[in-house]
């Protein structure tokens, strides 16, 4: 039997009437990286905060390793790790404050927080102030701040929004070479991640899951074996992933990160 | 496993917050220059005014008034951080932290005390080089600890819940500007309850700035260490307002 670790079923959510998610079930396994890919408003960050224990859902459930996460949620939460789409490391600390802290929250050692400075190469910059970090290496410490604990869980919340191409290389790289001992769900509307990065992806539309497999079972999908991944995207749910597509807030958004990351 | 977690998550936030404050020094003098001038303009005036029925000077019996005041404002003001916190992606990562939600508040409204403590130590400085006659002694310093930081833990609460049900820096500006003087003027801080109208005395009996000026009066004042029953009225109001906070949190990140 595949080692199933995250098991999301029958998810939906409300807010003030209005249906953000209208029923998603999907599965990730251990050792697999299975990527949410859509517009913003789709659902892919309601999905992942539900998942995360942020928010609850209306209805359905979330299975982590087998057990719901409404049966002991701080328990299930020292098993997940995650990295908000929003810079969520205290500029004006420290790296290594910022993760010595977050080790605090889940109880790990300083030996662990040592190692893992070492491991992202940031050793020799410990005692500056974050603020002072170019975007990859901020993106690159709050990996390590979800990773600090050895989840068995990655979630990522568009994690490459705001970095440069060669950045972006460098985190993809790190995820493909962490991905292993754990599972990885991953929220993103870049194409090029979804398709370097991700094992299978779910294409979502307006609150829904429209298609999920493979690559290569996406493309069986709509007939067409020469199809990228943006072609199978824009044939499933008729939309785009441009900026003009998106609505204010969402722009919004996106540009404070870039804007926090550059 | 919930009230380790509890006590773990409180810690942590209260470590995280104070070590953001040593990296902003100045905001401590800066913020403790408000009451100072209460007391020098507002208070040297007032003591003139003979029919304030009081034993002793107006200073005296103004200064514990003033301290209660100033934790009350920065404890109240404090809630705009759990927002900025929110805006920088912060509160996200500690609600997805093994801690339960009510440790995030908690070690936040404890900070408000901690907090409260540094500028209620400037303020008894000021106090003392000006001469003003407040009473220092052991127990008037280790009661006036606890009350500071409950009433810290209390405003900050009632800031909080303030702060997440609203949202925004812009709403919860307005609201708290409405608020924080009629709370502050409908208090025992400037005069005592005998001068006000009936009516006024009721608001004044519900209001916590209320019991907080009494705990720091009957300390510094009156040199009187039986502030029972005020400390009992903020502890009431702190666990209300920290379980309402702790609930409301989360609407915060939907």
């Amino acid at each position: 039997m595949e080692d199933v670790l995250l098991k999301a079923k029958n998810l939906k959510k409300s807010y003030n009437g209005f249906e953000a998610l209208k029923g998603i079930t999907f599965e990730v396994k251990k050792g697999e990286i299975f990527g949410l890919l859509g517009t913003n408003g789709a659902g892919k960050t309601t999905t992942i905060k539900i998942i995360a224990g942020i928010v609850s859902a209306s209805s359905g459930e979330v299975f982590i390793n087998g057990k719901s996460i409404k049966e002991n949620p701080i328990k299930i939460k020292s098993q997940i790790g995650y990295v908000p789409q929003d810079i969520s490391i205290i500029p004006n600390l420290s790296a290594f404050e910022n993760l010595m802290l977050v080790g605090k929250l889940y109880g790990v050692s300083k030996d662990r927080v040592i190692s893992m400075l070492k491991a992202i190469n940031l050793w020799d910059r410990k005692d500056s102030l974050v603020q002072t970090f170019s975007g990859g290496m901020i993106r690159k410490l709050e990996i390590a701040m979800a990773l600090l604990h050895e989840p068995k869980l990655l979630l990522l919340d568009e994690p490459s929004v705001g970095l440069d191409p060669s950045a972006k290389l460098n985190i993809w790289d790190f995820l493909k070479s962490e991905k292993q001992s754990m599972a990885t769900l991953i929220t993103t509307h870049d194409m090029n991640e979804a398709e370097r990065i991700c094992d299978r992806i779910a294409i979502m539309k307006k609150g829904q899951i429209i298609a999920q497999g493979s690559l290569e079972e996406l493309k069986d999908a709509i007939n067409d074996k020469n199809a990228n991944l943006e072609d199978i995207f824009i044939k499933l749910t008729g939309e785009s992933l441009d900026e003009d597509t998106q609505d204010l807030k969402s722009i919004r958004k996106t540009r404070d990160v870039i804007k926090r990351l550059s | 496993m919930w009230f380790l977690a509890f006590i773990r998550g409180s810690l942590v936030i209260l470590e995280i917050e104070i070590r953001k404050m040593m990296r902003q020094r100045m905001d401590i003098f800066t913020r403790a220059m408000q009451p100072l001038i209460w007391i020098l303009l507002f208070g040297n005036v007032f003591k003139n005014i003979k029919s304030i029925p009081i034993k002793g000077d107006y200073l005296s019996f103004m200064t514990p008034g003033i301290l209660a005041q100033s934790v009350m404002f920065v404890s109240f003001f404090y809630g705009i951080s759990l927002i900025w916190d929110k805006d920088q992606g912060q509160i996200t990562r500690f609600l997805s932290a093994p801690i339960p939600h009510s440790s995030i508040t908690t070690g936040k409204a404890l900070f408000s005390g901690v907090r409260s403590l540094v500028q209620a130590f400037l303020i008894v400085l000021f106090s003392k080089a000006l001469n003003i006659n407040i009473y220092i002694n052991v127990y008037t310093i280790i009661l006036s600890i606890v009350v500071i930081i409950l009433s810290g833990v209390c405003f900050a609460g009632f800031s909080m819940l303030i702060a997440s049900l609203f949202k925004t820096v812009e709403k919860f500006m307005g609201i708290v500007q409405i608020i924080t003087m009629p709370i502050f003027f409908s208090s025992s801080a400037l005069y005592p309850i005998s001068l006000m109208p009936n009516w006024l005395r009721v608001v004044a009996l519900l209001n916590p700035l209320t019991y907080s000026v009494e705990a720091l009066r009957s300390l510094f004042y009156q040199n009187n260490p039986n502030i029972f029953e005020p400390v009992l009225v903020l502890s009431f109001y702190s666990i209300i307002f920290l379980v309402f906070s702790a609930f409301s949190i989360r609407k915060l990140v939907s």
